[in-house]
């Protein structure tokens, strides 16, 4: 029934679904789905679901950007569910939106006004990542970056890696293998000496180093780098998730969180 | 790939202009230093009612990216 969520899913993972006051959607998943102008039933009771399931996780807090690229039209996948009007998205020319996301051309990008360095509250307790199911070509899928480290992240990036490779980055790069360039991603940063990233609820890659450098002060933009200003090194890869969280995610919490994001990806019949 | 090839002064002028709420016109420069303009389907219809409508009518050419510089100083 509309509005009760995904009742099997939440109560297999010990989280009822919980209807707002006089039987409706969650308040955030309604505030999103008036703002995104989101109509069709099944993508709203994903939305639902995916709100009640963050909530229940108690991860919901820790981000101050989700972008879940619902609803198949530039102007429903700009709006930031988190807190929908702040920190929308705008797009460059060249974006292809439908209904399995948003993708890239390898000559776009897409701004978040979102500024890590004055958004983010410490450079050692802070998370990104995206999630993507068709990738054609690879560069930085996410970043801002002042040509001397900073935050990036990207998947499979032959071009600029050589061979399967990926990269988090967060002062010091941490590379990993990976093979199909789509996924649910996510980098973290959880203490003053270590960081982590993680591809589809499993650790890829862990960086330890004293030094977490500092956020440029420039706006994260994604499907490129913001690089001193200038969009660089676009992707073309299909996206379907993305967030920046203002803390950590410790290893369970990171494999709930792919747990909801996944369970919503696979409602909406784009799951890799 | 292919794009629309639009002259230095097109490309100062709409550079960064919104043709609705969540859209702008972004140009990228070829390896000849030539400004294109790439158009999804969707940016071409909601281009096409509107007073930009005339980019529409320029012809596809094939586009030559400009070189990557080096991705980080060590590379």
């Amino acid at each position: 029934m509309i509005g009760y969520g995904n009742s099997m899913f939440l109560a297999t993972h010990g989280i009822l679904a919980r209807a707002a006051s006089g039987g409706g959607f969650d308040p955030d998943a309604q505030a999103f789905i008036t703002a995104a102008g989101i109509t069709n039933p099944t993508q709203q009771g994903a939305i639902n679901t995916l709100v009640v399931a963050l909530k229940g996780y108690n991860i919901w807090t820790k981000f101050k950007a989700i972008y879940p690229i619902v609803g198949g039209i530039a102007s429903s996948h700009a709006v930031n569910l988190k807190t929908p009007g702040t920190f929308n998205l705008t797009f460059a020319t060249g974006w292809t939106h439908s209904a399995t996301g948003m993708q890239s051309n390898t000559a776009t990008f897409s701004n978040t006004f979102l500024n890590m360095s004055t958004q983010i509250a410490s450079v050692n307790n802070w998370a990104a990542g995206f999630y993507s199911n068709l990738w054609v070509s690879g560069n930085v899928d996410m970043g801002a970056d002042t040509f001397t480290g900073n935050f990036y992240f990207t998947s499979k990036s032959p071009n600029l890696f050589g061979g399967n490779n990926a990269r988090f980055q967060f002062n010091d790069a941490v590379q990993f293998a990976d093979t199909t360039g789509t996924g649910f991603y996510l980098g973290t940063r959880n203490s003053s000496t270590n960081g982590k990233g993680y591809k589809n609820g499993v650790e890829v890659a862990n960086l330890t180093n004293s030094n977490a450098g500092s956020f440029a002060n420039l706006n994260v933009y994604l499907g490129a780098l913001n690089r001193n200003g200038t969009a660089s090194y676009s992707t073309n890869v299909r996206y379907a998730f993305w967030f920046i969280a203002n803390a950590s995610f410790n290893p369970t919490e990171q494999a709930n969180f792919y747990t909801a994001v996944q369970a919503y990806q696979t409602t909406l019949s784009r799951q890799v | 790939m292919e794009g629309r090839i639009v002259t230095n002064q097109q490309a100062q002028e709409l550079q960064g202009v919104f043709f609705d709420a969540d859209t702008f016109f972004n140009f990228v420069q070829d390896i000849n230093d030539v400004y294109f303009l790439f158009l999804s389907e969707q940016d071409e219809a909601d281009i096409a009612p509107t007073e930009y409508a005339y980019l529409l009518d320029i012809p596809l050419s094939p586009y030559v990216p400009k070189p990557s510089p080096p991705f980080s100083p060590t590379e």
